[in-house]
């Protein structure tokens, strides 16, 4: 390897005997700030287009009201305490709960679009109770005789910490028409 | 890239799949099979019925929570196929028999569990659930749901066939 010292060094030394520091700086500086007006490279112009392209999601345009609100179409059979109140969002379980792995999957009407979406309530546990903006969705739910269709449930009963904490809403496909 | 990917999946997948499945339906018509595979496992209907009646426990990718007594679909419910005792007990596990969903419902349902799930473990001669199957059997209760699986888990096993766990009462 011997060679290539050689050559790195002679290959320095040649650039800098030929041109001086200010030099070299100033046409580096042009061939950045001429490329950034030809091709796109900068990250943040290239982030900023692709949000613009892409259509919001439909988290993304709810207010933080609507999605502090029993009201908002996806928690239409949430029974339990919206994870949004209580450090986590509609769709993520606050920082130390986990999510259940069994859930109450539900169809909620989107009004925004007209459709019927199918929408899985996993519970987030491990904490105790959050406590705050309780919903008690009833939509397509049974009395407890029917078991298979009671929502009064706690999901958590197959995670190994059973503490209930709050519930969050994934969309799982469309649903029934 | 993306050309290349749907390429694949145009070409290479539906001939992977044949390959396959080749052993399994070995002797009887691989293509009239495969189209049945392919029509039961690709109802929409079904597919949401499945995931409304079913999928919050047993999941959407059919895995279950074993270690909660939730055994997997997985490579497994397809077995049980293979015994008259069997496809019963898919019929009248309380999960399926006392389902909101009716009797045709039903069978689409169990039809597109053993396509997506296990097509591989159904018996050679398998014949898609119907209604009317479903119907007749699907009234009469089990006394102890728990030991007839264990019965029939036990019987798969002496076929030299692998069920998936079920770890009711272990725990």
């Amino acid at each position: 390897m011997r060679w290539l010292d050689h050559f790195g060094e002679s290959l320095t030394r040649k650039v800098a005997h030929a041109s001086s520091r200010r030099s070299v700086l100033c046409s580096i500086g042009k061939v950045f700030v001429g490329t950034a007006f030809v091709m796109p490279v900068l990250p943040v112009a290239r982030i900023a287009r692709a949000a613009e392209a892409a259509p919001k999601t439909d988290l993304e345009t709810a207010t933080e009201e609507e999605l502090a609100s029993c009201d908002y179409w996806r928690y239409c059979a949430v029974d339990g305490f919206l994870c949004t109140c209580c450090g986590g969002s509609a769709t993520t379980c606050p920082p130390g709960s986990e999510p259940s792995p069994i859930s109450w999957v539900g169809t909620c009407h989107n009004p925004k679009d007209g459709k019927d979406y199918l929408v899985s309530y996993h519970d987030c546990c491990g904490k105790t109770a959050c406590g705050r903006c309780y919903c008690g969705g009833q939509v397509r739910e049974r009395p407890g005789y029917e078991f298979f269709l009671h929502n009064d449930v706690n999901w958590c009963m197959a995670n190994s910490n059973t503490t209930y904490h709050c519930t969050v809403s994934t969309i799982v496909g469309l649903g029934k028409n | 890239m993306s050309k290349f990917m749907r390429g694949i999946r145009a070409g290479l997948l539906p001939c992977l799949a044949l390959v396959l499945s080749a052993p399994a339906s070995a002797g009887d018509a691989g293509p009239a099979r495969h189209a049945m595979l392919e029509s039961m496992g690709n109802s929409l209907s079904a597919y949401k019925d499945y995931m409304l009646n079913c999928g919050g426990c047993h999941r959407y990718d059919g895995e279950g929570v074993a270690r909660n007594a939730v055994p997997s679909f997985r490579g497994s419910i397809g077995l049980f196929t293979r015994l008259p005792e069997g496809r019963e007990y898919m019929i009248r596990v309380p999960g399926a028999a006392q389902s909101q969903l009716g009797n045709a419902e039903l069978a689409d349902v169990l039809n597109w569990m053993v396509a997506n799930y296990s097509p591989d473990a159904l018996a050679s001669d398998f014949r898609p659930f119907t209604a009317g199957e479903v119907g007749s059997a699907r009234p009469y209760r089990y006394d102890d749901v728990a030991a007839e699986r264990r019965r029939l888990e036990a019987r798969l096993r002496q076929l030299g066939l692998k069920p998936a766990p079920y770890l009711y009462g272990s725990n």
